[in-house]
């Protein structure tokens, strides 16, 4: 189980009920924290309770599971083996509910343990030994993310069959063709049999044989739309032709320089080709003239 | 006094078969109980743990005020309960042991019914 997914899983148990710390431990040592206390105090609390599930060992009592109930709030503690989850809550009904999810989790993480020993080529005794000598990949935050960023890859590789019978054949990359035949249509005429399937399939493999430069390209045909008869009846009008003329080089260019982008050519237009086309009697501006302030006379 | 340790190996008897709860109390370094003598030195000792187990882990929580403390012990279940009613220089704890994996929240509803009655 990686860092990312214990944060997660524990994480989702932090944010259940009226839960408001986590601490996992294996023996004396925090793997993960989330409680509202400094670090060297839940060191202090994982070596207190190391203490404790030492004295219970020392008595041959077999503690896994431990609550109390204190004026500030509720703690629960469940042991599996050599781990521990801590958890803080507030509504002292809640204790059953947390203590079965923390042993679900621990159960899950030994699991996951075990697998990841039993992948690395171990045989079941070795695992669940190394398991016990608490032998457990650490990684670093580079690993982490590189193994985060290639989850799907390496799924798709483990599930290989050469790779599940020999676990040091050479991984062969993904064939560019699918090996799955193409669907062929159902036309009327055409029975949807297997018989009809076979006859079909040559084809479609002759098409992926031919060779590249033996196809002919098409070239796209540029549609004609109808043309009404009414507008065939008007007059067409000549597009005017707007001409750019570049700007002054001293006045205007540094409005059009583009901040940050001294790359980006940018033309601007002079005022006589920005201002609207109008018709001949069309007017400026349909706008109402501007008001003019009244002035109080006396 | 024979007849009586008789009378308390009943009532254990009874209740392991029965796996119900044996109740007990405890004040001023003495614990009370109608299972024996046994069975009482027994859950005076499991008291004891708890009860130091808990200070332990209060006092790094900073919570020293202890409500209730329980465990599961193999198949069994132990633990007890601040007695609220009792006199605050003189608290009493009520506990119990019962000889099966308990919910703890029946658990303590159970020590507050006995406390109750």
């Amino acid at each position: 189980m990686s860092p990312l997914t214990l944060s997660s899983t524990l994480g989702a148990l932090r944010k259940a009920g009226s839960v408001f710390g986590v601490i996992f431990t294996r023996q004396n040592e925090v793997l993960f924290s989330d409680a509202p206390f400094i670090p060297e105090r839940i060191y202090e609390m994982a070596n207190v309770l190391d203490d404790i599930a030492f004295y219970f060992q020392k008595e041959s009592r077999h503690a896994d599971q431990l609550a109390f109930g204190y004026d500030g709030g509720n703690l629960v503690v469940v042991t599996d083996e050599l781990f521990r989850i801590i958890v803080l809550h507030s509504m002292p009904d809640e204790c059953d509910f947390i203590a079965k999810a923390a042993r679900a989790f621990l159960k899950d993480y030994q699991m996951s343990l075990f697998a990841e020993n039993m992948r690395e080529g171990q045989t079941a005794e070795q695992a669940q030994d190394s398991m016990l000598r608490n032998e457990i990949p650490h990684q670093t935050p580079e690993e982490v993310i590189r193994e985060e960023a290639m989850r799907p890859v390496t799924q798709r590789v483990t599930l290989k069959a050469e790779q599940a019978v020999d676990p040091t054949a050479p991984i062969n990359p993904v064939p560019a063709i699918p090996k799955t035949a193409p669907i062929v249509p159902v036309s009327p005429g055409m029975q949807a049999s297997t018989s009809g399937y076979a006859e079909e399939l040559p084809a479609t493999e002759h098409q992926i044989q031919a060779e590249p430069g033996s196809v002919e390209p098409i070239t796209p045909v540029p549609m004609q739309a109808q043309q009404h008869p009414a507008f065939e009846e008007l007059p067409q009008h000549e597009e005017p032709q707007v001409e750019i003329e570049p700007a002054p080089v001293g006045e205007e260019q540094h409005h059009s320089e583009a901040p940050g982008d001294a790359d980006s050519q940018t033309v601007m237009l002079s005022r006589e080709h920005t201002a609207p086309i109008l018709a001949a009697n069309q007017p400026a501006s349909t706008l109402p003239p501007p008001r003019m302030p009244k002035r109080r006379d006396g | 006094m024979s007849q009586s340790s008789d009378q308390t190996n009943d009532a254990l008897r009874e209740a392991l078969e029965n796996q119900q709860l044996r109740y007990f109390r405890a004040s001023r370094g003495a614990a009370k109980g109608k299972t024996g003598t046994d069975d009482t030195a027994k859950f005076a000792e499991n008291l004891m743990v708890l009860q130091e187990c808990a200070l332990l882990l209060g006092e790094k929580l900073e919570m020293n005020a202890v409500a209730y403390a329980m465990c599961y012990d193999n198949d069994e279940t132990t633990g007890f309960s601040f007695d609220p009613n009792s006199h605050p220089h003189n608290p009493e704890v009520v506990g119990a042991i019962v000889n099966k994996r308990m919910p703890m929240r029946q658990f303590v509803s159970s020590l507050r019914d006995y406390i109750n009655r």
